[in-house]
């Protein structure tokens, strides 16, 4: 059992200020000291306590406030799937859709290299095919970052093509299948994923799993003395070909009437975006899929382990100087990963304290 | 000195800067309690409660109104444009508006405790190829147990906070802290949707909106 001790908490009035010199030190643990920044209804307000062990013994101002500005939608993991390979290879980039648990579709995976044409002209893909879910008879598709259109689905198991291809969006050029064989059914771990074009276009409802809430008032606290810690922690599991994916916050920082500019999924962060912040490394296994560990896994949720990291000073160059704080999740794979992990449930945290 | 009270009248006024005190309100046994802190720095003082999520936002989607089906001055935020192949239809084809409501319960019993409420809408929005003055506004559902959503509400009627759109740049927008057009509530319960100005066609991201709730000793 631990040991409890009375303790008197005297009851002092909270010290006020407008920045952290302003504030002092507290005369006690747990003393609220409120920091004021501006005037009237909308005065910036944040409360803080007295930690006399924080900063090595010294006392600090921590945040009351545990300012969760990313969480996840509870009903798909981001994945990383539809970004080229050549894109997550040691660079950061972002989940580019999501794979829902427990709804298993239509997929495969490409057997061999293919050389994408660029005059638009029409190919084939030889696949694996184990999904329990029949591919469509024709439609569209998606390999990597490429998107397709096909006519057609070929031959029995083992040997089948799907036929009448014709790059729709994309790069031309080789897409390689992928994969080392680890010893088991996989050769190649290029997914091949049918999609719904009035979907998977423009209208595409589904969104990329992450909810943010703008932290404002930023540039002021940072001005004002405080400094941000970074808390982030999340379910994750490895590439096909056992390889660990890493995710990290990116920040944009904006003052009002300042053009915002936003990277699409396809962009590396991008200039003026501050990051990476804290990062956490998944395992390198893929994990069991739904299909107990058949090939439809490469595309359907799997298995996570969870990670996470402890409240750590804020990391990414640069400081926010600016008024508002996104957040926007990346994710990278090592440079020799020929597929990507998933992750679920990220959430994010940020606190002010006294550095 | 009481730290607790049922009513913003019975609070009083606050002893010094940055006292904190709690109103008590509601059913018995289902109590809400609202902490605030006295406010000397503002005007002859007020009690302010803590910030709350309102409504936020799933990153991801861009939203937009369906203008053909807006037949109020204020139309629902229906046509969310997620992001360019988000999702895989073929697997999994979810469906969402893009934007995260939280309700507050036993709001009457809160306005009947002398507590007013407070917004602030923080966005990164345009107005895009419209020469109308576009708004997005936080519209309150009263709602008891058994009351369904419908399309018949009269958003006019329950707007709490609204921001007007910049046109053709997208940069961020705040309205700051504002005192809620809600004043009162004839039902138990509030619950938040967003809605914008009809024939929006504009792109909003990031909707982080906020309340708390704010008491002036009489």
């Amino acid at each position: 059992m631990p040991s409890a001790k009375l303790m008197t908490i005297p009851d002092a009035k909270p010290k006020i200020s407008a920045t952290l010199a302003g504030l002092g030190s507290g005369q006690y643990d747990g003393h609220v000291g409120i920091v004021r920044i501006g005037s009237g209804v909308d005065a910036f307000v944040e409360e803080f306590l007295w930690d006399s062990s924080a900063r090595a013994g010294a006392g600090g101002w921590i945040g009351k406030g545990e300012h969760v500005v990313m969480d996840c939608v509870d009903a798909w993991a981001l994945d990383w799937t539809r970004q080229p390979i050549s894109s997550v290879r040691g660079a950061w980039i972002r989940p580019n859709g999501g794979v829902g648990w427990a709804r298993s579709g239509a997929a495969a995976i490409l057997k061999n290299d293919v050389t994408i044409p660029s005059d638009g002209s029409t190919f084939h893909f030889d696949i694996y095919d184990y999904s329990a879910n029949t591919l469509p008879p024709s439609g569209n598709l998606t390999a990597r970052g490429n998107t397709y259109i096909y006519t057609g689905v070929s031959g029995a198991a083992g040997s089948k093509q799907i036929t009448g291809v014709t790059l729709q969006f994309g790069t031309p050029g080789v897409t390689h299948k992928g994969g080392s064989d680890p010893g088991d059914y996989r050769t190649g771990v290029t997914p091949i994923i049918p999609y719904a074009p009035t979907l998977g276009g423009g209208g595409d409802p589904g969104g990329w799993g992450t909810n943010v809430r703008i932290m404002d008032r930023v540039g002021e606290m940072w001005a004002a003395g405080f400094r941000l810690q970074e808390r982030i922690h999340a379910w994750m599991n490895g590439s096909q070909d056992f390889k660990s994916l890493t995710i990290a916050p990116f920040y944009l920082n904006y003052n009002l009437d300042e053009d915002f500019l936003y990277p699409t999924l396809g962009s590396p962060p991008i200039a003026g975006m501050l990051g990476p912040g804290q990062s956490i490394i998944g395992p390198n296994t893929p994990m069991a899929g739904i299909g107990g560990g058949s090939i439809q896994s490469v595309v359907d949720e799997r298995q996570f382990d969870h990670r996470q990291g402890n409240w750590v000073a804020w990391t990414p160059a640069g400081a926010p100087t600016k008024r508002f704080l996104v957040p926007v999740l990346y994710g990278k794979m090592p440079v020799d990963a020929d597929d990507t992990g998933q992750s679920y449930g990220v959430t994010l945290a940020l606190r002010w304290v006294q550095p | 000195m009481t730290a607790i009270a049922a009513s913003v009248a019975a609070l009083g006024v606050g002893a010094y800067d940055g006292q904190s005190k709690i109103v008590e309100f509601g059913p018995a046994g289902q109590e809400e309690r609202v902490g605030v802190r006295w406010r000397a720095d503002m005007g002859g003082g007020v009690w302010m409660g803590e910030e709350t999520i309102s409504i936020h936002m799933s990153d991801g989607f861009t939203m937009q109104t369906d203008g053909a089906s807006s037949s109020f001055l204020w139309g629902y935020i229906n046509q969310p444009i997620g992001g360019n192949q988000g999702i895989n239809a073929g697997q999994h084809g979810q469906e969402s508006y893009g934007w995260n409501p939280s309700a507050i319960r036993h709001a009457d019993a809160a306005f009947d405790a002398g507590l007013s409420m407070q917004e602030k809408i923080d966005t990164a929005a345009f107005a895009w190829n419209s020469g109308d003055v576009i708004k997005i506004a936080t519209v309150w559902y009263p709602i008891d147990v058994g009351d369904r959503i419908s399309n018949v509400i009269m958003p006019d009627d329950n707007i709490g906070c609204q921001i007007t759109l910049p046109q053709t740049r997208r940069i961020f927008s705040t309205t700051g802290w504002v005192n809620s057009l809600i004043t009162d509530c004839a039902k138990e319960n509030l619950m938040p949707h967003l809605y914008a100005t009809k024939f929006l066609d504009g792109r909003l991201d990031f909707i982080t909106c906020r309340r708390r709730w704010v008491g002036v000793p009489a």
